[in-house]
């Protein structure tokens, strides 16, 4: 039973190629409103499950829901979606390629300078789709999902081929699009960008649905260190001994420590001096996404 | 419909290869009409010829004759028409927009109609072309042009229609098998011009020439008959076979059904 609150749920959704199953009877439920992010390393079955909801992939077996809803292509048209690559025709014009995707979408061609100005490719309007950068092809492909004001984003790898500041744009439109209400729905690998913009992760691994919840659930719970000092050696000997402390791992000129929750660098700090060991260089980061992920693939493998 | 056959136009009005390959096509048709005079005078001047006839010159372009005789020949130049269909579906699978106009918001049916859509609308244009020159050269040539003698046999006109709409689906669903535009053109020349012709008489010689009415570029084509052998005072059909009327029809039904077939069930890559 889907809620009405729900945008998109899967039920044991299979698609096979020949021996390979590419996603493994796979169940997900994704509100409205959330900004969902689905991980899994390359070929975990991510852009097949995508494509499977927008009816480009056909399921081998299994079902899935639009707003509660048995799927359709009306339902396509309140939904912006970008797979993979961005497809357009190479001699249309950017505006031609939105006409187009307007007339298909039945959304007024008002849209067009509006969604060009937002991923800022006005300038370029009149030119040919196959004189584009990749990233201003990217960007093209964003504006083409924005033209129908969609309740629903799909965004495969959407900031691929960006540049840094084309990247940070992105992520931005991405959070403010998320901030109106909007429900997003995120596949990528490059996990500080899902850590950015990401309310809930899914992660995948060969198909297989292995993990589902919050961003930030489990994350406080330990502290990672970055120590370096002169005497390595007397550094590990004297954090060993701490209340806090659970591992270690040996770096070049520094260690990683693994603190138990509560563990502050400043009391820490005070801690090694008072056992005349004066750290080089100390800074705490956040268990991130990155190594969660690590741990929940290495967990289930 | 309109906004399937707006959504197809707008596709085609913005790409060269249609306005080439049609402007080709009309030219092609333009021309038979003056390749056909000067060669109709020249056989006209062959002494058995004008025996048999009496000292005429053949009744061509006279009306009755002239639907079946311009239309047969006219479908030789279908392939160019084709070609459009053929480059049409297979740019839409490399550009990989069939995926896009579905992700869009396209039904994978409407895509189908669109196409199919578009194959009816240009097989209507062409028709008018072709019944328009047909017009101009009956009333040109014909020493009757009496209303009933200009109408008697113009079913080859709406014939001529559905053998392009037959031919072109039968290019669309070659196209949707192979996807490749260059391959796909390859094949259907090797098949039209070789492959079926062959199997045609190998059936004929096996005594099974009933069967090979049914190989579809004969079913596609059997719709208007050779018409010239009238002028060798030999048996000739001269009006629509209604079998191959059925046939052809019934192709016709197929093609688009396999069509409908493979866009639904299949990963549009
Ligand atoms: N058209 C296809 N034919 C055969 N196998 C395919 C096809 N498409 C995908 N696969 C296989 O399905 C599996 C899942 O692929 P998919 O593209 O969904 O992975 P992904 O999670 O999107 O990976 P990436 O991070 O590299 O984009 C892979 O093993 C892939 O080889
Ligand atoms: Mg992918």
């Amino acid at each position: 039973m889907s809620s009405p609150e729900s945008v998109l749920s899967i039920h044991s959704l299979h698609k096979n190629y020949g021996k390979i199953c590419a996603v493994d009877s796979l169940s997900l439920e994704i509100k409205k409103g959330s900004v969902f992010g689905l991980l899994g390393p390359n070929g975990s079955g991510k852009s097949t499950t995508l494509g499977m909801v927008m009816d480009v992939v056909v399921p081998s077996s299994g079902s899935f829901t639009w707003f509660g809803e048995t799927p359709n292509h009306q339902q396509r048209k309140r939904i912006g979606a970008i797979l993979e690559k961005p497809n357009f025709y190479p001699k249309f014009s950017a505006t031609k390629n939105l006409q187009l995707a307007c007339k298909i979408k039945e959304v007024g061609e008002e849209r067009i300078a509006q969604v060009l100005e937002q991923v800022g490719l006005s300038a370029r309007a009149g030119y040919s789709f196959h004189t584009f950068s990749l990233g201003m092809k990217q960007r093209l492909a964003i504006a083409s999902a924005l033209l129908a004001q969609p309740e629903v984003l799909i965004l495969d790898e959407p900031t691929n081929g960006l540049d840094p500041q084309g990247i940070a744009e992105i992520r931005q439109l991405i959070i403010d699009i998320a901030q109106s209400g909007k429900t997003i729905i995120l596949a990528s690998h490059l996990l500080d960008e899902v850590q950015k913009v990401c309310t809930e992760i899914a992660v995948l691994r060969q198909g297989k649905l292995i993990y589902t919840g919050k961003v930030n659930e489990g994350f406080g719970d330990e502290v990672m260190l970055e120590i370096a000092s002169d005497d390595i050696t007397a550094l590990i000997q004297v954090m060993k001994v701490h209340p806090t402390y659970l591992s270690h791992r040996l770096h070049k000129g520094h260690i990683e420590v693994k603190c138990a929750k509560g563990a502050k660098s400043s009391e820490l700090s005070k801690y090694l001096a008072s056992h005349n060991i004066f750290p080089s260089h100390m800074a705490e980061h956040k268990k991130n996404l990155e190594q969660q992920f690590m741990e929940i693939l290495s967990q289930n493998a | 419909m309109r906004r399937l056959l707006s959504i197809e136009f707008f596709k085609l009005k913005n790409s060269r290869y249609f306005w080439i390959l049609s402007g080709l096509f009309i030219v092609l048709l333009m021309s038979i009409p003056y390749t056909a005079r000067v060669i109709v005078n020249k056989v006209s001047q062959q002494a058995e010829i004008i025996d048999a006839l009496g000292g005429l010159t053949l009744p061509f372009f006279d009306f009755v004759d002239v639907w079946q005789n311009l239309t047969f020949i006219f479908k030789f130049f279908s392939i160019f028409l084709g070609f459009i269909t053929v480059i049409s579906v297979s740019s839409e699978y490399s550009y990989g927009m069939m995926k896009q106009n579905v992700i869009d918001g396209l039904s994978r049916a409407e895509f189908l109609w669109s196409k199919v859509l578009m194959i009816t609308a240009l097989s209507l244009v062409m028709t008018i072309v072709a019944l328009l020159i047909c017009l101009y050269m009956g009333y040109t040539y014909s020493p009757v042009t009496d209303w009933t003698f200009v109408t008697a046999h113009i079913e080859f006109i709406p014939a001529y229609f559905l053998h392009l709409v037959a031919f072109q689906l039968f290019c669309l669903v070659v196209t949707l098998v192979i996807k490749r535009s260059g391959i796909t053109i390859a094949a259907l020349f090797f098949y039209v011009l070789m492959i079926e012709p062959m199997i045609a008489s190998y059936m004929s010689y096996q005594g099974l020439a009933l069967l090979a009415e049914f190989l579809p570029v004969n079913a596609i084509s059997n719709i208007i008959r050779f018409p010239f052998y009238k002028y060798a005072m030999r048996e000739t059909q001269t009006t629509i076979g209604m079998m191959d009327l059925g046939i052809l029809m019934g192709y016709i039904g197929l093609l688009t059904y396999v069509a409908h077939r493979i866009l639904t069930k299949r990963d549009l890559a």
